[in-house]
């Protein structure tokens, strides 16, 4: 199922970008220059072929590993994309650690803590998360931190002090829903009959939460780890541009401004694939988190 | 007739209080006179039971605020949202300015009050658009199965691949940087979620004994889904609905923050945070002030869509 719906997804990522107006070579040309000018760019980068012809030659490169040429910058597409990889791969994982940890620990405080004052606070703070859009946050750490106590460089990438700031940012943004769902699922664990048996059995109340509520209740929360993948690509694009951080995102966001075909979609491209892996990985950990899931 | 079997009687039609189950707390709606019926009216029991939710008033309080400032802004706003007095320019808050102003000296508080209708406007039609997609998609694909849902869940698949943030950029990107262009690509990359629920709600509907009756009455296909089927869907979707507006606003302000989104001197919120951003050392409250304005919208949205969904009690995932 996977491959028809990313072919599919390569189809509508290459037509999108090419039944609109405005061809990218305009943005090649100095003013005043002659038309044939024009007409030589647009031979040189394929574009006066059929659109049928330029998604077979597109695609049949992607599968030998040719992402095409960008049409601004005189590189491959894949040079690009492999020279901001590692930022933007750095990036989201710390980014998702922070929000699991933090996450996962406040919902357990807060379930534990039923209807308690650590409850509330614990539930304010995760609702806070769901809300606050993340580049206004990031904005707020850069404020503090950055402005004020100027304990982290305000952008920049490579070295682990400028990485926490926007690590903290998305992360802090995504612990909000895997909190809620965290105290959600501990609570409806908590009430089946088995924990009541558990219970009876004399075990210690931290054996029984750790073991028996905290063990099931990972279930939809590592559902969520792979889902949370194409919600940390997104909000990579607005935290690497708050950050300044050359990334996928923002690499994206610049080529969209140029019209840079051949970056745009191979972007794309890089970035569905990663959500539809974190989709796949979600299936077999929840399989193996879940004993009772057997897929054929 | 003896006198207990009246009282038991009577504690049977008048009881002192009626517990109403809803999310995991169980309310006791205590009645004011012992005669008092029990509301058997479905309504006056949700409406008992959302007077009980505190969460969602607040939050229904911070939409209609919202829109009160959204339509009266010309007689609220203390100043135009688009006079500029230089010489006033990036001043702090003070008893004139209450938010202070931003870098051509506009009243900042005036610019909240009057992006309050953009992001009503972008919230209210592109989660409409959507929805209306979402629906119309959702209920044929699940209604009539077969090789055309095959196709639909594909496309609900493709689309589902796509952050819903990074499509909205990309269809503005392509279809021009403006708010109405923002309006339609928040509503091109939400669809898929109303889609989905649509059609699980329909699927796990359309074989129900009543369907049968009214098919063999005579009812044809659209009298079925349009009359029958989708009123009894339609929940789920309007609490998911109102959840979306909030996810719409946070969208609409990411992308004006892009400079994606509506275009000068329009008084987006995403738009102000954006420039707030290049005065962040010498005038940090341009910058504050918007942002926590859109918390609380959102916020407000969350909290109501969250209340309408114990008090219509759905199991939903979130």
């Amino acid at each position: 199922m996977m491959i028809p719906v990313f072919i599919i997804c390569s189809l509508v990522i290459f037509l999108i970008l090419h039944l609109v107006p405005g061809n990218p070579v305009d943005n090649l040309l100095h003013p005043g220059s002659p038309p044939e000018a024009r007409e030589e760019l647009i031979k040189e980068y394929g574009l006066d072929k059929p659109i049928y012809q330029q998604y077979i030659i597109w695609l049949a490169n992607i599968f030998k590993g040719n992402f095409g040429v960008s049409i601004t910058e005189q590189r491959s597409v894949s040079e690009l994309l492999l020279l901001k990889l590692p930022n933007t791969v750095v990036l989201g994982v710390a980014s998702l650690l922070i929000c699991f940890i933090l996450g996962v620990f406040l919902g357990v405080v807060s379930a534990i803590n039923q209807n308690t004052i650590i409850d509330y606070i614990g539930m304010v703070i995760a609702l806070l998360g769901v809300t606050v859009p993340t580049f206004w946050l990031g904005l707020m750490l850069m404020l503090i931190f950055s402005v004020n106590l100027g304990w982290f460089p305000i952008s920049g990438y490579g070295d682990f002090k400028s990485l926490v700031l926007p690590a903290v940012t998305l992360g802090l943004a995504g612990a909000g829903l895997v909190a809620r769902i965290t105290r959600a699922s501990m609570l409806e664990i908590a009430q089946k009959d088995y924990i009541a048996i558990v219970r009876a059995k004399g075990i210690s109340n931290t054996q029984v939460i750790a073991k028996h509520i905290f063990r099931n209740a990972l279930i939809p929360i590592i559902t969520l780890l792979g889902l949370r993948l194409g919600w940390i690509v997104g909000g990579a694009v607005t935290t690497e541009i708050v950050f300044n951080r050359p990334g996928l995102g923002r690499l994206l966001a610049n080529s969209l401004f140029r019209r840079d075909y051949p970056v745009i979609q191979g972007t794309l491209l890089l970035l569905v694939f990663a959500v539809m892996m974190g989709n796949l990985i979600a299936d077999i950990l929840y399989a193996y988190a879940d004993s009772r899931i057997r897929y054929n | 007739m003896s006198t207990t079997s009246v009282k038991a009687w009577e504690s049977i039609y008048f009881p002192k209080d009626i517990n109403i189950k809803y999310g995991e707390k169980e309310t006791k709606l205590k009645l004011k006179e012992k005669n008092q019926y029990i509301p058997r009216n479905k309504s006056r029991i949700m409406f008992l039971k959302f007077k009980k939710n505190k969460m969602a008033i607040i939050g229904l309080i911070i939409m209609l605020v919202l829109i009160f400032c959204g339509i009266f802004a010309d007689f609220i706003a203390p100043q135009s949202y688009r006079e500029q007095s230089l010489s006033l320019k990036n001043q702090g808050p003070s008893s004139n300015f209450w938010f202070g102003t931003d870098e051509f000296g506009r009243c900042i508080l005036s610019r909240i009050i009057y992006g309050a209708r953009i992001s009503l406007k972008v919230g209210i039609i592109s989660t409409g658009i959507s929805v209306l997609i979402g629906i119309i998609i959702g209920s044929i694909s699940a209604y009539y199965g077969g090789f055309l849902d095959q196709m639909l869940v594909m496309l609900m698949d493709v689309m589902w691949a796509f952050p819903a943030i990074l499509l909205s950029l990309i269809i503005v990107a392509i279809i021009g940087a403006s708010l109405n262009s923002v309006i339609i690509a928040i509503a091109l990359s939400y669809w898929v979620q109303y889609a989905r629920l649509i059609r699980g709600q329909i699927l796990s509907l359309k074989n129900e004994l009543y369907i049968e009756v009214t098919r063999s009455l005579g009812a044809n296909d659209s009298t079925i889904l349009w009359r029958h089927l989708l009123p009894n869907a339609i929940v789920p979707v309007i609490v998911s609905a109102t959840l979306g507006m909030g996810s719409a606003i946070v969208t609409e302000a990411t992308l004006s923050f892009l400079g994606m989104g509506a275009q000068p001197p329009t008084p987006s919120w995403g738009s102000m945070l954006s420039n707030g951003r290049n005065y962040l050392f010498i005038a940090p409250w341009s910058a504050i002030f918007p942002g926590i304005v859109t918390i609380i919208t959102v916020l407000g949205f969350n909290l109501f869509g969250d209340g309408l969904r114990d008090i219509l009690d759905i199991k939903m995932k979130e």
